[in-house]
């Protein structure tokens, strides 16, 4: 099979999407484990609003939707997901806090 | 060759696929130390790093060969030569368990911290009981 370049570009910004709903359903999942479902849920709505993504949405099941992201930019994508990421890992260190 | 008019072939596609998402996963990992790095300080984060590569690099391999420098982990040459070879999924498997593992460490060592505070309150509050009761005696 070969690929234009339009198609890899597609292709590549699939796979990006790919990779961070599994990090950060991953993040959810140890959140949840850690301080509960509540907290967790509590915790991404927070960091969510703070960071300048407002790609980043819950759905009824209470995952983590990137779809909003597939209409930006590759690089966005990443910069927006690595900071919403970043932001988890240092506050989720909180939520050791008296457990 | 006009570059919209380019094609790629199927190990083409697969090792610019893997080499974006590495370069994805290596922006989120040097964010991940920056933020950590005013809070932790330099020698804890690498031993913390070190740590997680071992127990990452027991699992997939392919991460035996990452090093811990001032600035995080230095990927050149180590995952880089061998993407023709190794999958993306393999790349995508081994930063999931790193970002896993910096959560766990975290929230553990926070969560010590914290609870040998809060003892350290609690015995020296019976302390101050113990002497008010004294004096009421």
């Amino acid at each position: 099979m070969r690929y234009t370049q339009e198609e890899l570009v597609k292709k590549i910004k699939e796979e990006i999407i790919s990779l961070y709903e599994g990090l950060i359903g991953a993040i959810f999942k140890e959140l949840t484990a850690r301080a509960g479902k509540e907290k967790a849920e509590r915790l991404f709505d927070e960091v969510a609003g703070e960071i300048d993504c407002p790609a980043l949405d819950r759905t009824p099941e209470n995952k983590i939707s990137l779809q909003g992201l597939r209409e930006m930019e590759k690089d966005r994508i990443v910069s927006c997901c690595n900071g919403f990421i970043s932001s988890l890992i240092v506050r989720s260190g909180e939520q050791g806090r008296g457990e | 060759m006009n570059k919209e008019m380019k094609e790629y072939s199927e190990r083409e596609a697969r090792r610019k696929i893997a080499l974006e998402i590495l370069k994805a996963e290596e922006d989120l990992v040097s964010k991940v130390w920056e933020r950590l790095l005013p809070i932790l300080g330099e020698i804890i984060l690498s031993a913390i790093f070190r740590r997680i590569l071992r127990k990452v690099s027991k699992i997939y391999p392919l991460f035996s060969e990452v090093t811990v420098t001032g600035k995080g982990l230095d990927f050149k040459g180590a995952i880089k030569d061998h993407l023709e070879e190794e999958t993306a999924k393999e790349i995508k498997q081994g930063f999931s368990l790193i970002i896993s593992e910096i959560i766990l460490f975290l929230s553990q060592m926070t969560g010590n911290i914290l609870v040998s505070e809060v003892k350290e309150v609690i015995t020296r509050s019976k302390r101050l009981e113990a002497k008010d009761e004294q004096r009421e005696d």
